[in-house]
């Protein structure tokens, strides 16, 4: 396909501490085109920012690992290219909003300094222009990029740095809960704003989330991740149809949503906690909280299976396998 | 801005009378005869009773201590105890001789003291860091007379290298600014190691990695400028201590400095003499302590707004509307 901007190929992440490794991510292989956005949803612990890091470059040095797969984006490696070339990658075509906007501007340069720094990175020799220009597009007065960060409050801060991200118009954005620290009526600008933009620039977007209701507002394709592993996989109208099958995790999480239009009292909770990345079950790694779990999901992970319209679950329930087993 | 400064300098008179008062309390508890010291052995008691009430030491305390601080209004530190001399012309020609030391030595601190944190920290666990802290760590509990005693008997006595007394060429400065510097050295790089490590591990870091920022960059420009905010703070601190420490190091390299004078004072009894020494110190201190202060709000934005009238930003914004339009 000519429109292919990233793939991932079974990507596997580590971290390694003195005693033990943390298997962050283990095995994620996904396809985003451009102009497209994929929603990557989880619980905390899933590794969701673990892959969006990898993606970058920018796992602590020392720490973080990716020790298989491919990243390619754009046609090149990210994992072979050289560091000086992926310093030009990073702002310029893959760039980061991150999760907590209070401390990820520098407190000591006004805002303005900050977003013309990521402009100037990347060959821009008078960016003043292009920063009124980019604030005014998040919706900030440009008379106060001469303003720091600390005078402006935290959905502001949140435009800021998404106005820096945005600044070079990169072909990919990653949004790592760009969201969660706002309240809700400022996500609710934030995530239009960002929508907008999007469609305006024509970039695509890794949504990093674990609220299925913004999901559902701004992405095309959703993937659910568990245990560093996406388990199930396809456009937004496949995962969120409740008439098709589904990977018990992902029950489990609509589960724990309030739904308004039925009486039920009380939410069905996945009831557990995601497994400690540095000593994972065996099997399926979501086996001892299912409650489908057989004899097989203890033994051996399950393959994937893809339906024909490209419906993707890693389960069980809906392998071959599994259909023999039980026979 | 001008009013904090001139808050900050209202304080010291409470810290001068508190001083002053201090050195007159302990003064008077310890033993000794300003006019015996003077006039010598040979004096008869007469003689030594009749200096020792011309000076006014027979009358009370407080009547002393308000006699003393009626001359400080008028800036007259008084007259020494012994020998009459001016205390006001003591400390004009000793204070250079102290302040070119301490403030060599602070900048001495502070130009070894953090490359190295930052490189220590930089490069953490590496053995280069690991080396540094130990000697920082060494540096910072070293006892400043033994290092500057040790230090002229290899340099003076065996090697010839140094002059071991006076500051009359620049040889002379080496040992005891080195000397002086040797503990602040020490916790210089600790504390610059300390704050750079804190820096580089927030979230705007990450951020300006993000950008694309060269790790040069990265360091210097993004964690350097706030890790120098926590760093300065203690070169106030610094300062005073270096002051203290110059106590030692005047005695043992013969330095005609205010620490000399001070220890000669003691032992003499001569309070009003002691007395000027130490509120010059005291003064110093507050006021280096003031200009780091000032420093620190200009390295600090967000102490920035506390100083700086409301009218300059809000002339700035309008400048930069101007600019936009």
């Amino acid at each position: 396909m000519e429109n292919k901007l990233l793939e991932l190929k079974d990507v596997r992440v580590k971290y390694h501490t003195l005693d033990y490794d943390v298997m962050a991510v283990n095995g994620v292989s996904l396809e985003l085109n451009k102009g497209e956005s994929l929603g990557l949803v989880g619980e905390t612990g899933a590794g969701k920012t673990t892959l969006a890091l990898s993606i970058l470059g920018l796992l602590p040095k020392g720490v973080g690992e990716v020790y298989e797969g491919e990243i390619i984006f754009k046609g090149e490696d990210l994992l072979q290219v050289p560091e000086k070339r992926m310093r030009d990658i990073r702002g310029m075509h893959i760039s980061m909003i991150f999760q907590d906007p209070m401390t990820s501007l520098n407190p000591v340069y006004t805002v303005g300094d900050q977003i013309a720094e990521v402009l100037q990175l990347h060959g821009n020799k008078h960016p003043d222009e292009r920063v009124d220009e980019i604030l005014g597009l998040v919706g900030i007065d440009p008379s106060r990029k001469v303003c720091y960060p600390h005078q402006f409050s935290g959905g502001m801060k949140q435009r800021i740095v998404i106005a820096m991200a945005l600044a070079c118009e990169p072909d990919l954005l990653l949004a790592d809960e760009p969201t969660t620290a706002l309240d809700v009526t400022i996500q609710a600008q934030v995530l239009a704003m960002i929508d907008d933009i999007q469609k305006k620039l024509g970039t695509s977007m890794i949504l990093i989330t674990h609220d299925l209701g913004v999901v559902a507002e701004t992405c095309d394709k959703v993937a659910i991740m568990y245990a560093g592993e996406i388990v199930e996989y396809g456009t937004l109208h496949q995962v969120f149809d409740k008439t098709r099958p589904h990977h018990p995790y992902t029950v489990g999480l609509f589960g724990s949503i309030p739904d308004l239009s039925s009486d039920k009292r009380r939410l069905e909770p996945i009831y557990g906690m995601t497994p400690d990345p540095s000593d994972l079950p065996e099997g399926c790694y979501f086996s001892p909280r299912c409650n489908h779990c057989t004899e097989l999901c203890k033994q051996k992970g399950a393959a994937i299976h893809v339906s024909e319209d490209g419906h993707m679950l890693k389960c069980h329930l809906f392998t071959q396998e599994n259909k023999e087993a039980a026979e | 801005m001008w009013r904090y400064i001139l808050k900050r300098l209202l304080w010291l008179i409470p810290i001068i009378l508190g001083v002053t008062l201090l050195v007159f309390a302990l003064m008077s508890l310890k033993p000794g005869d300003p006019g015996r010291v003077y006039l010598g052995l040979n004096a008869t008691q007469e003689a030594v009773d009749a200096y020792n009430e011309s000076l006014g030491l027979n009358d009370p305390f407080f009547v002393r201590y308000f006699n003393y601080v009626k001359g400080l209004i008028k800036l007259d530190f008084g007259k020494s105890w012994v020998g009459g001399e001016s205390v006001n012309d003591r400390i004009m020609s000793a204070l250079p001789q102290t302040l070119k030391v301490c403030v060599y030595a602070l900048v001495v601190a502070f130009i070894t003291g953090l490359p190295i944190g930052i490189l220590s920290a930089v490069k953490q666990y590496s053995l280069a860091d690991r080396v540094l802290t130990i000697i920082a760590m060494i540096l910072a509990c070293i006892p400043v007379f033994w290092l500057c005693n040790m230090a002229a008997m290899l340099f003076t006595l065996k090697l010839h290298w140094l002059p071991a007394t006076g500051l009359d060429t620049w040889k002379a400065y080496i040992m005891p600014v080195i000397g002086t510097a040797a503990n602040t050295i020490g916790l210089t790089v600790r504390m610059s190691r300390s704050s750079m490590l804190d820096e580089m591990r927030k979230d705007y870091i990450r951020t300006a990695r993000a950008k694309g920022a060269k790790e040069g960059s990265v360091i210097f420009k993004h964690a350097l400028r706030n890790s120098l905010i926590s760093v300065t703070t203690t070169l106030g601190v610094n300062f005073s201590i270096l002051m203290g420490g110059t106590v030692f190091v005047e005695n043992v390299y013969a330095i005609q400095g205010l620490g000399t004078c001070i220890v000669r004072s003691i032992s003499n009894n001569d309070v009003p003499m002691l007395s000027g020494c130490v509120i010059i110190l005291a003064t110093f201190s507050v006021i280096v302590n003031l200009l780091v202060d000032l420093l620190y709000a200009y390295l600090d934005p967000r102490l920035r707004a506390k100083y700086v009238g409301k009218k300059k930003v809000a002339k700035a914004r309008k400048e930069a509307l101007n600019d936009a339009n």
